[in-house]
C-alpha cells in the first residue's frame, strides 16, 4: 500500500500531492497534520492554502523537498539564525523578481518555515546593504515623501547615534 | 478626513477649531503624528516592499541593524521607512556611551533645561522621537568635581582620584539632560547604568527648584533600573544611585544591583526626600556588609530602611560568600518579603571535593540554612514563594554518562532527598533550569562560527519524570512550577484544596 500523502491545495485550487516530511517543514502543517491525525495518518490528507498562489506554492513545496533532510539551527537560537550565511543553493533558488521573493517570504511566514523566511529576509537585506537613500528608492521603487530639508535633518538629527 | 500639509501646519501652530468646536489646541498637537499617517497617500500594490507585514520589515532590517549608515540610508526613503528605523532600532533602545553623545543628543531631541519657561509656554519642544525610547543605557555616567578626590572602597581600601576641572560642568550638563530626557520621555520602561565608578553619585537635590516647586509629580513607574558597578570593583550602594530618579518615578519595579556592596549603614543613615517604592530586588554579585559593630553602637536593632521599606521579593544571584546571605534578614525586616529567589549555581554552596579539583554541593552546610528559610516559622513566616533559580540536577549529584532522569534512583541520596524536602514547606515552589552552556566552533578560514551544542541527558527529561526525580519535593503539597530559562513552563503540580 502506498504511503499516504499531504496534498496541498493553493489558492488557485491547484493540488500538490507530497510527502508528509516534505510537508511537515512548515510547522503550521505539521500542527494540522498532528492534531487532526492523532494516530499518524491513515490516508491522504487535503491542506488548503487560501493564501498562497500555486506558481509559490510550487516554489515553496520545492525548497521544503530540497531541504526535507537538512537540520536547521532551533528557532528560538535568533543569534544562530541571523549569523547562519545563506545557502548556496537557497541563494540561487530566490534569485527571482522581487515580486516573486516577496510572495515567498509572506508564505513561508504564513505557513511558518523559519529558515525559508530567515533566507528571503537576508536577500532583501542584502539589497538594502550599501546603498544610498535614492539607489533604494530606484530598487524598490519607493516614492520619496519628504522635502529636502526634512531628509536632510535625518542625518543631522541622528549624529549622536554614530557612537551607539 | 484628509487634510493637506499647509492646513496641519496651520492646525499645528494656530488655535483653529475643528468643527466639533471643542477641541483645544493641546489634543490636536497630540493628533499631529496621527493625522500626517493618514495624509500619506499609499499607492503601492499589494506586493511590494513597501506593503511587506510590518512584523517581516522589522525581521528583515533587523539584520542591517548593527551599520548605522545602512539603517540612516532607509529611514531617509521614506516616512514609513523612517518611522519603523526610529521606533524599533534607533531609538528603542538608547546607550548613551560618554558626555558628548548625550550633549549631541539633547541639541537635538531635548528641549534645553536652561530654558525651561519658554518649553513650557510652547516655544520649544522635545522631539517626537524621544517616546519611541523603551531603554535607556548610560555608560559611565561622569562624577562630581573635587579636583583631589580621596575615595574608600567597600570600607576597606583608598583610592585617589585626579581630575580635570571641567568635570563640573561636565556633570551638570549630563544630569541636566539626563532630567529633561526622564521628564519628557513617558516611554521608558528599563534604565540600564552602567560602569558606575567608585565616585560616582546623582545630585542630592533636584535640578530645576521652580519645577520641582509647581509642578505636582506625576504617578511613574520605572519596570526596570540595573545599576552596575565599574568593572573589577564591588561600590557601597548608596541611596543617591537613585536619588535623581527618585524624584521622577514613584515606584521601580525591579531593581538589579551588580556588584555592589550592601552596607546596612549607609542604607540607614540617611534618607532620600522622594520617597520611591520598590517592588523588586535582585543583587548580583553583591557584597553583604552589615557594618555589625557601628549598627549595635548607634542604631536601634529593628530600624526600618526607607529603600527597601517595600520590597516583596528578593533574589540572590552568584553569591560568593555565607555572610552575603545574611541580607535576606536585613531586607525582610520591611515585614512585606514574601518571595525568595536563589541562584543555585552560586558559588558560595559548593565545596572542593576531596583531593580533587571538582566540586560539590555543600548540602552538611547549606541544608539547614534553606531549613530555616523554609521553616515559615519566627520571622520567615512570610515567605510564601521560593524561587531556586539556576536548577540543574546534575550539580546536585554525580550524573552518570549513561543515566537518565526516568531511571536515576534518588533514594540513595539522602542529603538531596532532605534539601528538596526543605523546599517543600514553602507554599509556592518555583523551579527555573539552568540554561544549557554554549559550545561554539569556529572555522579557521572563514571565522563562521557554529553552535554544536549537544544536549545533555538531563535536558532531555520528559515532563513526566519529573514527578519521580523531584518526588522529595511533593511531601507537603506546595504548589510547584518547572519554568525553562526562558520562562516556559514545563511542568506544574498544583496543591490540593
Amino acid at each position: 500500500m502506498p504511503e499516504p500523502k499531504v496534498i496541498i491545495i493553493s489558492s488557485d485550487d491547484e493540488k500538490f500531492p507530497v510527502d508528509v516530511k516534505v510537508a511537515e517543514k512548515s510547522i503550521l502543517m505539521k500542527k494540522m497534520i498532528e492534531d487532526l491525525n492523532p494516530d499518524g495518518l491513515e490516508e491522504d490528507f487535503e491542506i488548503p492554502t487560501p493564501n498562497v498562489r500555486s506558481t509559490v506554492l510550487a516554489k515553496v513545496i520545492e525548497w521544503c523537498t530540497h531541504h526535507k533532510n537538512t537540520v536547521f539551527p532551533d528557532d528560538d537560537d535568533e543569534d544562530a539564525r541571523k549569523s547562519a550565511p545563506v545557502d548556496e543553493w537557497d541563494k540561487n533558488f530566490l534569485k527571482v523578481d522581487q515580486e516573486m521573493l516577496y510572495e515567498i517570504i509572506l508564505a513561508a511566514n504564513y505557513l511558518n518555515i523559519r529558515p525559508l523566511m530567515d533566507s528571503g529576509c537576508k536577500i532583501v537585506a542584502e539589497m538594502i546593504r550599501g546603498k544610498s537613500p535614492e539607489e533604494l528608492r530606484r530598487t524598490f521603487n519607493i516614492v520619496n515623501d519628504f522635502s529636502p530639508e526634512e531628509e536632510a535633518a535625518i542625518r543631522r538629527e541622528n549624529e549622536w547615534a554614530e557612537d551607539r | 478626513m484628509f487634510y493637506s500639509r499647509n492646513e496641519l501646519s496651520q492646525f499645528m501652530t494656530h488655535e483653529r477649531i475643528p468643527a466639533s468646536g471643542n477641541m483645544k489646541k493641546y489634543q490636536l498637537i497630540g493628533k499631529r503624528n496621527a493625522i500626517r499617517r493618514i495624509s500619506v497617500n499609499s499607492t503601492y500594490p499589494s506586493i511590494h516592499f513597501y506593503s511587506l507585514p510590518y512584523e517581516i520589515l522589522v525581521e528583515i532590517v533587523s539584520l542591517l541593524s548593527n551599520d548605522l549608515d545602512d539603517l540612516l540610508n532607509l529611514a531617509q526613503t521614506c516616512r514609513k521607512f523612517e518611522h519603523l528605523v526610529y521606533k524599533e532600532f534607533l531609538y528603542k533602545d538608547v546607550v548613551i556611551r560618554d558626555h558628548h553623545t548625550f550633549h549631541s543628543f539633547a541639541q537635538s531631541h531635548l528641549p534645553s533645561h536652561t530654558k525651561s519657561f519658554s518649553r513650557k509656554t510652547g516655544r520649544i519642544e522635545p522631539s517626537r522621537h524621544i517616546n519611541y525610547i523603551k531603554t535607556l543605557h548610560l555608560v559611565k555616567p561622569p562624577t562630581r568635581e573635587t579636583s583631589y578626590g580621596k575615595t574608600q572602597i567597600a570600607g576597606s581600601y583608598d583610592l585617589e582620584m585626579s581630575r580635570s576641572t571641567d568635570d563640573q560642568v561636565v556633570y551638570d550638563s549630563y544630569m541636566g539632560n539626563l532630567n529633561s530626557l526622564l521628564n519628557e520621555c513617558f516611554s521608558i520602561k528599563t534604565i540600564i547604568i552602567s560602569e558606575i565608578s567608585p565616585q560616582f553619585s546623582f545630585p542630592k537635590e533636584s535640578h530645576n527648584f521652580i519645577t520641582h516647586l509647581f509642578r505636582a509629580k506625576a504617578k511613574r513607574t520605572l519596570r526596570k533600573l540595573v545599576l552596575k558597578a565599574q568593572s573589577g570593583w564591588n561600590i557601597p550602594f548608596k541611596i543617591n544611585h537613585m536619588s535623581t530618579l527618585a524624584s521622577i518615578f514613584d515606584r521601580i519595579d525591579d531593581l538589579v544591583l551588580h556588584n555592589f556592596v550592601i552596607d546596612t549603614h549607609r542604607l540607614i543613615s540617611p534618607s532620600i526626600a522622594n520617597k520611591i517604592s520598590i517592588n523588586k530586588i535582585t543583587l548580583e554579585s553583591c557584597i553583604y556588609s552589615s557594618n555589625s559593630r557601628i549598627a549595635s553602637y548607634t542604631l536601634p536593632r529593628n530600624v526600618d530602611n526607607d529603600i527597601f521599606k517595600d520590597v516583596s521579593s528578593l533574589a540572590l544571584m552568584n553569591i560568593y560568600s555565607g555572610t552575603d546571605l545574611s541580607v535576606i534578614d536585613f531586607v525582610k525586616k520591611n515585614n512585606k518579603l514574601r518571595n525568595l529567589g536563589i541562584d543555585l549555581t552560586s558559588p558560595v554552596f559548593y565545596k572542593l571535593c576531596k583531593g580533587g579539583t571538582e566540586k560539590s554541593f555543600d548540602f552538611h552546610r547549606y541544608n539547614p540554612f534553606f531549613n530555616l528559610i523554609c521553616s515559615g516559622q519566627g520571622s520567615y513566616d512570610k515567605i510564601k514563594t521560593l524561587e531556586i533559580l539556576n536548577f540543574n540536577l546534575a550539580d546536585l549529584v554525580p550524573w552518570p554518562a549513561n543515566a537518565n532522569a526516568a531511571s536515576f534512583d534518588m533514594h540513595h541520596n539522602e542529603e538531596l532527598n532532605s534539601l528538596l524536602t526543605a523546599w517543600s514547606k514553602v507554599e509556592n515552589v518555583i523551579i527555573v533550569l539552568k540554561p544549557r552552556s554554549k559550545k561554539l566552533v569556529s572555522c579557521v578560514k572563514c571565522g563562521f562560527t557554529k553552535d554544536v551544542t549537544h544536549t545533555r541527558q538531563h535536558d532531555k527529561v520528559d515532563v513526566n519524570c519529573w514527578f519521580s526525580v523531584l518526588q522529595p519535593l511533593f511531601q507537603n503539597d506546595s504548589n510547584i512550577r518547572i519554568i525553562d530559562h526562558r520562562g516556559e513552563l514545563m511542568w506544574k503540580k498544583t496543591r490540593s484544596i
